[in-house]
Parts: C-alpha cells; sequence; structure tokens
C-alpha cells in the first residue's frame, strides 16, 4: 500500500472508530474488525492498481457515510424513562424560553448597567411640553390629539458639562394610546464632538422605543471643548404615561 | 435482495461462505460496475439481513487468520430461508424474459 492509500485507509479506520465510540464493545468491535477485514482484502487485491484503491477506499468511505451515521442510531437504545425525562426536561426548557421571551416583550426597562458615577450630570423630567394650539374653528371642547413621553436623562462625561441646545419630545404614539400601552424605554447614546446623538440603542424596542429613539436622535449639545475627548455617554428614561 | 442474489452466485461458484470485500466484488461484476459498494451502506445491509434472518454470521477461526497474517473476517452465509426467497424471486423474471423475447404481452 503506497502512502497516500495508508493515508485513506487511516481516514477509514478514523471514522469508523468515531461512529462506533461509545458503542456496546461486541457490536464496535464487531464493525471494526469487518472494516480492517476489508481494508487488508483491498489493499492485496492483486486485480486493482494502487490508484484504483485510493478511489474505491475514498468513494466507499464517504458515499457510506449517511449509512453509517444511520446504524449508529439504531442501535442506540434509549430507556423509555431516561427518554421521558428528557422530553420533559426540555418541555420545561422551551416553557422558560417562552415566558423569558414574553417578559422581554413588555415595556418595563430591563436592569442594565448603569454607567460610572464620575462626572454625571442628572437632568430631572422635563414639564410636558405646551399643547399645540388649537386648530382654527375649533370649539372650547376641543382636546389636543397627540401626546408625548416624559424625559428624564443624564450626561456622563470627562470634561465640562455639555448643554442640551434642542431637544425634540417623543410623541406618545396614537396607537399606542388607544391600546392603553404604557410603560418607560430607555435610550443610550454617544454624544459626538459636534453635539449630535450618535450610536443610540433602545431597551425594549418597540412601538414606544422606536418613538423615543426618533426623538433623542434630533437631540442637538454644544460642541465638545477639546478634540482628544473621549465622546460623552447619554441615557434617557423616557415615559409614556396617559393622560388622565 | 440483490446482496441474496450475489451471494446465490457465489454459492454456484462454490463459495458457501463470504466475507465482506467478496461480495461487495460479485455485486459490482452482477451489476457491471467498477465502484464497490460503500462501506457503510454495505455493512448496514448485511446487519439488517442478518436481523432478518435471511444471512447468518460467524467470526473466522483466529488460527487461519493469524497463519495467513491477515486480520480475522466475518463469514456470512445464506440461511435455507433466504435460498428460498432468492428461488421465488428469480423465478418469475426468467418467466417475463421469455415472454418479452417471443413478442407476447407480460400477465
Amino acid at each position: 500500500m503506497t502512502g497516500f492509500a495508508a493515508l485513506v485507509a487511516a481516514c477509514v479506520r478514523c471514522w469508523t472508530r468515531l461512529y462506533t465510540w461509545r458503542m456496546p464493545p461486541a457490536v464496535r468491535d464487531a464493525r471494526r474488525e469487518e472494516i480492517e477485514s476489508d481494508l487488508w482484502e483491498s489493499s492485496h487485491d492483486p486485480a486493482i492498481t494502487q490508484a484504483e484503491l485510493v478511489v474505491q477506499m475514498v468513494m466507499r468511505l464517504t458515499l457510506g457515510l449517511a449509512d453509517d451515521l444511520a446504524w449508529r442510531f439504531a442501535q442506540v437504545t434509549v430507556p423509555r424513562h431516561v427518554a421521558f425525562r428528557s422530553v420533559t426536561a426540555l418541555g420545561v426548557l422551551c416553557m422558560l424560553l417562552l415566558v423569558a421571551k414574553l417578559s422581554r416583550m413588555t415595556t418595563d426597562v430591563p436592569h442594565l448597567p448603569e454607567p460610572p458615577l464620575a462626572g454625571r450630570q442628572v437632568h430631572r423630567p422635563l414639564p410636558d411640553p405646551p399643547p399645540p394650539p388649537p386648530p382654527p374653528g375649533a370649539g372650547p371642547g376641543w382636546k389636543p390629539s397627540l401626546q408625548y413621553g416624559r424625559t428624564s436623562y443624564s450626561v456622563v462625561t470627562e470634561g465640562p458639562q455639555r448643554v442640551l441646545i434642542t431637544q425634540v419630545q417623543p410623541i406618545y404614539p396614537p396607537v399606542a394610546v388607544a391600546g392603553e400601552l404604557e410603560g418607560s424605554v430607555l435610550v443610550r447614546g454617544k454624544i459626538s464632538e459636534d453635539g449630535r446623538v450618535i450610536d443610540t440603542e433602545v431597551a425594549p424596542a418597540g412601538i414606544l422605543g422606536r418613538s423615543a429613539l426618533h426623538a433623542v436622535q434630533q437631540w442637538k449639545f454644544d460642541a465638545a471643548a477639546s478634540r482628544t475627548m473621549r465622546p460623552a455617554l447619554l441615557t434617557v428614561t423616557v415615559r409614556f404615561r396617559r393622560a388622565q | 435482495m440483490a446482496i441474496c442474489t450475489a451471494a446465490g452466485a457465489l454459492r454456484r461458484r462454490g463459495i458457501d461462505e463470504f466475507h465482506g470485500y467478496e461480495l461487495a466484488k460479485q455485486l459490482a461484476d452482477i451489476n457491471d460496475r467498477k465502484l464497490l459498494t460503500a462501506y457503510g451502506t454495505l455493512y448496514r445491509a448485511l446487519a439488517r439481513l442478518e436481523s432478518m434472518g435471511l444471512l447468518e454470521s460467524r467470526r473466522e477461526d483466529p488460527a487461519v487468520a493469524a497463519r495467513e497474517n491477515r486480520p480475522g473476517r466475518r463469514l456470512y452465509r445464506l440461511t435455507a430461508l433466504a435460498e428460498s426467497v432468492v428461488r421465488q424471486s428469480s423465478t418469475p423474471r426468467r418467466r417475463t424474459s421469455v415472454r418479452r423475447r417471443r413478442g407476447e404481452a407480460p400477465a
């Protein structure tokens, strides 16, 4: 057997060891002996050349992989109590994952790590913005159609405080109002050197989250005093509560 | 069935007991192919036929293998049940071919 044929034969042996691994010794040894015998017979067959031998071994190995695995799995017999426990554990795991997924869909803010306290500016919630002026011809019972979320934010920076120049209030989506959807969302981002809010992320991402994110992305701070300063971190909490 | 047919052909050549590689070569000869049956396919089929009672196998005497300086073989042979199955399956096929040769429609 040439070096290449020996290498292919070693691959066949390795694969046989792999798929018979941890099988009952009698079954495992019988299969390994059969393959070993087959390899020996084929390598000592005077009717085929070395090149043909290599091709035969490679093709017989690759074309039989699926059958090897099918044979392996057919040999595995799982006791009924083990199967029952496995199915039960799998069911419980699926339930837990489902509950976790549902809880993430609620509007509560997740417990995200707070930024460091050094250099933090905390801004209390601003008063609600004034309602839009009534349209011309509106009667005395007219109510504004849009409501807004209440924002409070904090900025963590190494340098001087960043002053908020432009603040856009997040609109409380009418669909959420109609669906009585209330809650708080958290928006995180960085303040660039020119005062824009970049690299924003929101949690939880939903209809309220999108509205809050859209508003915060339009905020504008003053420009940074130093170009070497790291970007300031902005954390905005937006609370959406229906007007009583 | 192809394995039983190949084993029947080996038996007609005077080989009552055969090993896997021998059977793979016989199968390739019957089907006029150069490529032998894959390892997994061949030995899985042999194990299934044995569990169905169509084949029986035994390990070769280790002394024989040691004398010839080779690994021990697992030797298979057809059971009586398999021989009757092969006989039954081959008989109608021959009749059909005769009818076709004569130009008759099969029943």
